[in-house]
């Protein structure tokens, strides 16, 4: 690891001045030391953002509730709340990491984080998204793990959060603070697929770090589908999130439903959404939302076997959602 | 007289915890990487970030002025090859391990590259390509085939796992003379690792040279720790050189890379049977890697033998780190290729797998013929544990819905026996025990298997027994490999101590009024067998010892121990597993091991080494896999986040089953349980889904594609 130089921010605006140029925010560091390690991210200053005061409270708002950036995946498990009213969070989060990595990573960390391809995470690769190549080493060489959707794009990375998916498919918000003050937008605008800058997975800007997750009125039903290789311990072979507002007759009104673990960003998938509007949710018609997702997948050389495991996920987020099983 | 094993035992065979298990788990249990000298200095090793190429430059000087670096030296020179993208280039120590690291990249080295071999298909495909080793054995094949009624045609393999060890190599160096040299060695041969230092490389021409290795816990080798390797030669080295003790320790990736691997077997085969059910031909046409120089450890045909048979291997390099022998080299993938054919067959022939597997073990001229009667009664305790006659459906899980649930099952076999090995015993008039013995405790339960043996020849209890292991200036003995520890130190460390009470009984037998041979020694207490009531106290017997301690020495090569060991085990398998067809994950249920190792020393650590073996076997079918860049050759997951390792929510049930035969004396059950697991869950997969997925580890891609080729 380079040498950098530390700074623990005690406020918001601490903070924001710290990250200068050269300078990386820390979180939980679960996923950032890896890569300072790998030598991947080499910063000259290290800003630590679990000192910022008020950034790890889980406190109500309005019908919703508002998570500072700081709070650990596992204190949001453990508040019955929020594993209430919004399910498809609470089981996109219980599949991240190990017991080990859920009581140091963040939400805020967990929006941020970079992908675990296994060539931009690793030294020795020239790689266009790290910045010391140019081209995707993984297009052509071993992608069996890598991006099933947006493969036209020049990196083929899969986006690194299990939990923003659940945030999409909830319509929640971010609060992001800045030089310039700060702003809220939907977490789904926060993501960004750049044919300029594979560097970047998001809209923020130099100096720029989320502040909270905004949770609206907890939605009617939403569930979250992780299909997993091993138990534990792993990453996402691919997971899906819905969340379905039921109009009468068991008819769903809408849908939203966003897929993880198979693009350079968490990706939407409105076919499907439209696919379920005005039907009753039948494992048919869960079936027929997932084939209206999958129709624009464009699997590389070694992952069709992911197009199956994200029709899968689909397919039981949303028995789940509206059944409580997907069985 | 021959020595023998008593024949009513208070201690071996029982259910003994390891002795030195609450210090590791309290963390007091000094590792090689625990050993933080004074004035310790931090050795790190300079690798080829290509896979193949040759060094065009290589200039140590901007390193040595580095702040901290006390030491550096090359490895290879300008024009030399590096072969494996890891390889070892230059290395140097520094008082700090940052120090150190920074320093290697100091290092001015450039590489012009060479075209890597980065697959066993490219390896085969180079030019010209490997040629095949053939054996032919029995019928030609043609008639062998002539005679089959029912054939079967397959692909099956194993990818090239690592070690992955949790402790990896290296070692501490100390010079504490100019020709005594102690080193703290991640190992599982302190003898060997010794001899390597003294005998071999740069310290050979030292006069007089005395090296002593010291290995009191180590974390784990799997075969992959014989020698003080590169890297140990490369610390002491520095140390020679610094003045100073350093320390070199593998990290994870350079341990991925460069502490071990095991090579892939991937096999065409083609296998036929007559009406009655009997493999009669098996025509294999196989290939593998074990590195850039090496090849398979090549075991088939495995345990089935039928009337004709025909090997074609090649061997095909790769540019990546050459094999190490793992935990039975060459079993588990012979295992998965012959058990996967069977179970192929027996579907081909519509025989039930287990009648199949019956009808098949070893008969005359097969070398394993002894064996059957325990493979026999392992398949039948197996498929009752298993619930196999309930269970169990012919190929694909009729049920409804997207979990499959299937049987497997597969059978093992391992030579162990005793390997070489000596001991001493010595007692004290006070009454005190110290037993040596060179060997070292790869995990295995060796130091708590010394006093077990002790204890029960001398009739004492375990907490009287010193023993002592884990250095190479006791009594030699050999590594620990081949699963031979167990037979040669229960040997070398019985018979030194049966020696010492003969000494014992002699000064007693005339204070107790009978004849040396007449005495037992037998609950702390030394008494005429004939009149158990004139005894003496084990204390006051040695008390008769007058002013000296005697030392009697044990060898396992001691004509006279025959018959207290032996060599071939026989085991079997079963595995119930639940599979999604629509994610190929794959869980497992339950496995049944039933494992036979002669007599058992330790039940406790015994099964422990079983379940051991189950857990390293399932790791392996289902995850584990050295993954390298197709363009490159260079390693994708030097980790441990994407080379996956099982974890305890993966395992599902293990339920092991000991056979004792104590009659065939010490075996060793060190490497057999890892054999079969692959191919046993391998077998059940099939079972539940309705289609062979061949190649392990058995990943959601490799599931869901051989299903979408149904
Ligand atoms: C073995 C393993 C398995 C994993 N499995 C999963 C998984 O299944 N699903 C999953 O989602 N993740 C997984 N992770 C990744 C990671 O641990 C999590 O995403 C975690 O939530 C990251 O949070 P953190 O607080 O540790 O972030 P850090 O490592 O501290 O930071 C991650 C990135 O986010 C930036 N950052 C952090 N906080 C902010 C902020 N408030 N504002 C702006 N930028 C910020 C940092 O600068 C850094 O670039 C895994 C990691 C490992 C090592």
């Amino acid at each position: 690891m380079k040498a950098f130089t530390y700074k623990s921010a005690a406020s918001e605006a601490d903070a924001v001045a710290a990250l200068g140029p050269g300078a990386v925010a820390l979180a939980g560091g679960t996923s950032l030391l890896n890569l300072m390690k790998e030598r991947v991210i080499e910063p000259s200053v290290v800003v630590n953002l679990k000192s910022v005061a008020g950034l790890d409270k889980i406190e109500a708002a309005g019908d919703g509730w508002k998570i500072g950036a700081g709070v650990t995946i596992a204190a949001l498990l453990e508040n019955p709340q929020v594993v209430k009213g919004y399910p498809a969070l609470a089981e996109a989060l219980e599949t991240v990491g190990t017991p080990q990595i859920r009581n140091m990573a963040t939400l805020g960390g967990n929006l941020c984080a970079k992908t675990p391809c296994l060539y931009f995470s690793h030294d020795g690769f020239a790689c266009l998204k790290r910045g010391n190549g140019n081209s995707c080493p993984a297009k052509d060489g071993d992608n069996e793990f890598s991006a099933i959707f947006g493969t036209v794009m020049p990196c083929v990375s899969v986006h690194a959060s299990s939990a923003s998916p659940a945030l999409i498919a909830l319509g929640a918000r971010l609060r992001v603070a800045g030089s310039g003050g700060a702003r809220e937008l939907p977490v789904e605008e926060f993501f960004v697929l750049s044919k300029d800058d594979p560097a970047r997975e998001n809209v923020l800007k130099q100096g720029e770090i989320v502040t909270h997750v905004i949770l609206g009125k907890p939605a009617g039903k939403s569930a979250t589908y992780v299909a997993l290789h091993k138990a534990s311990h792993d990453w996402p072979t691919a997971l899906a999130s819905a969340a379905l507002d039921m109009g009468e007759g068991d008819l769903v009104r809408t849908a939203r439903i966003c897929l993880g673990g198979v693009a350079p960003i968490p990706w939407r998938v409105q076919a499907a959404e439209a696919a379920l509007a005005g039907k009753k949710v039948t494992p048919e018609t869960a079936s027929a939302a997932a084939d209206a997702a999958m129709a624009g997948a464009a699997p590389l050389s070694q992952n069709a076997y992911k197009v199956k495991v994200a029709h899968t996920a689909l397919k039981r987020a949303v028995l789940l959602a509206a059944r409580g099983s997907w069985k | 007289m021959p020595y023998k094993w008593p024949e009513k035992r208070q201690v071996i065979g029982t259910k003994v915890p390891r002795l030195d298990g609450a210090l590791k788990v309290a963390g007091k249990a000094k590792y090689s990487y625990d050993r933080n000298l004074p004035g310790l200095l931090h050795g790190k090793i300079l690798r080829s970030t290509v896979a193949h190429g040759k060094i065009v430059t290589l200039d140590l000087a901007p390193a040595e002025a580095m702040p901290g670096v006390k030491a550096a030296m090359s490895i290879k020179k300008v024009g030399d090859i590096v072969r494996f993208g890891g390889d070892e280039v230059a290395a140097l120590a520094a008082e700090t391990e940052e120090q150190a690291r920074d320093a290697i990249r100091a290092i001015k080295v450039a590489y012009e590259s060479l075209p890597p071999l980065a697959s066993e298909e490219a390896g085969l495909e180079r030019n010209p390509p490997p040629p095949p080793q053939t054996t032919e054995k029995g019928l030609k094949i043609e008639e062998a085939f002539a005679k089959a009624t029912v054939t079967s045609e397959g692909f099956y393999g194993v990818a090239v796992i690592t070690h992955v060890c949790l402790e990896t190599h290296g070692l501490v160096a100390d010079w504490k003379a100019d020709d005594d040299l102690v080193v703290y060695c991640s190992t599982q041969a302190v003898g060997n690792t010794r001899n390597s230092l003294k005998n071999h490389g740069p310290f050979k021409a030292i006069a007089n040279l005395k090296v002593t290795c010291e290995t009191p816990f180590m974390g784990g080798g799997f075969g992959s720790k014989f020698s003080a390797d590169l890297q140990g030669t490369v610390a002491a080295e520095l140390a020679r050189k610094a003045k100073r003790p350093v320390k070199l320790m593998l990290e994870r990736d350079e341990e991925h890379w460069a502490g071990g691997n095991r090579p892939s077997l991937f096999a065409k085969v083609k296998a036929g049977a007559d009406k009655d059910g009997k493999l009669v031909a098996l025509d294999v046409e196989s290939y593998g890697t074990g590195g850039n120089s090496t090849g398979v450890d090549m075991r088939l045909p495995y345990i089935y033998l039928p009337e004709g048979h025909r090997i074609r291997n090649r061997d095909v390099n790769v540019n990546a780190f050459n094999k190490r022998a793992f935990r039975a080299p060459g079993s588990p993938q012979a295992c998965a290729v012959m058990d996967q054919m069977m179970d192929d067959l027996a579907h081909a022939g519509g025989w039930d797998p287990v009648e199949f597997r019956l009808k098949n073990l070893p008969g005359q001229g097969n070398p394993l013929v002894n064996l059957s009667p325990i493979w026999e009664k392992e398949l039948k305790m197996g498929a009752e544990a298993i619930g196999w006659k309930q269970g169990y459906h012919k190929r694909g899980d009729p049920a409804a819905g997207p979990i499959k649930r299937g049987l497997g099952c597969a059978i093992n076999t391992w030579g162990g026996g005793p390997g070489g090995a000596q001991a001493s015993c010595t007692i004290a008039p006070d009454g005190s025990v110290e037993v040596r013995c060179g060997t070292q405790d790869l995990g295995t339960g060796t130091t708590t298997l010394v006093p077990i043996v002790a204890a029960e020849i001398l009739g004492l209890e375990i907490k009287d027994i010193q023993g002592k292991i884990g250095s190479s200036a006791y009594p030699d003995a050999g590594g620990s490999g081949g699963s031979t520890s167990c037979g040669g130190v229960s040997l070398a460390v019985g018979v030194a101590c049966m020696k010492a009470l003969e000494q014992i009984f002699a000064k007693a037998a005339p204070a107790l009024d009978a004849q040396p041979g007449d005495l037992e020694a037998e609950g702390g207490k030394v008494y005429v067998k004939a009149a158990p009531a004139k005894s003496l106290s084990w204390k006051q017997a040695c008390a008769l010892l007058g002013a000296q301690a005697i030392t009697a020495v044990g060898d396992k090569a001691d004509k006279e121990i025959q018959g207290m060991a032996a060599s071939g085990v026989g085991g079997a398998q079963f595995v119930d597993v639940s599979v999604d067809v629509e994610t190929g994950q794959v869980r497992v249920n339950k496995v049944v091991a039933v494992a036979d190792c002669g007599l058992v020393m330790n039940r406790l650590l015994c099964e422990s080494q079983v379940y051991g073996g189950v857990v390293q076997g399932l790791s392996l079918a289902l995850f584990e896999e050295r993954r390298l860049d197709p363009r490159s050759a260079l390693m994708l997951n030097p980790d441990m986040e994407w080379y996956k390792l099982a974890g305890h929510s993966d395992l599902g049930e293990i339920e092991v089953h000991l056979l004792d035969y104590p009659e065939r004396g010490v075996i060793g059950i060190g490497e057999p349980p890892v054999i079969p697991t692959q191919a046993a869950l391998a077998n059940a997969v099939t079972n539940a889904v309705g289609v062979r997925v061949g190649v392990l580890p058995i990943t959601p891609k490799r599931v869901l594609d051989a299903l979408a080729k149904k």
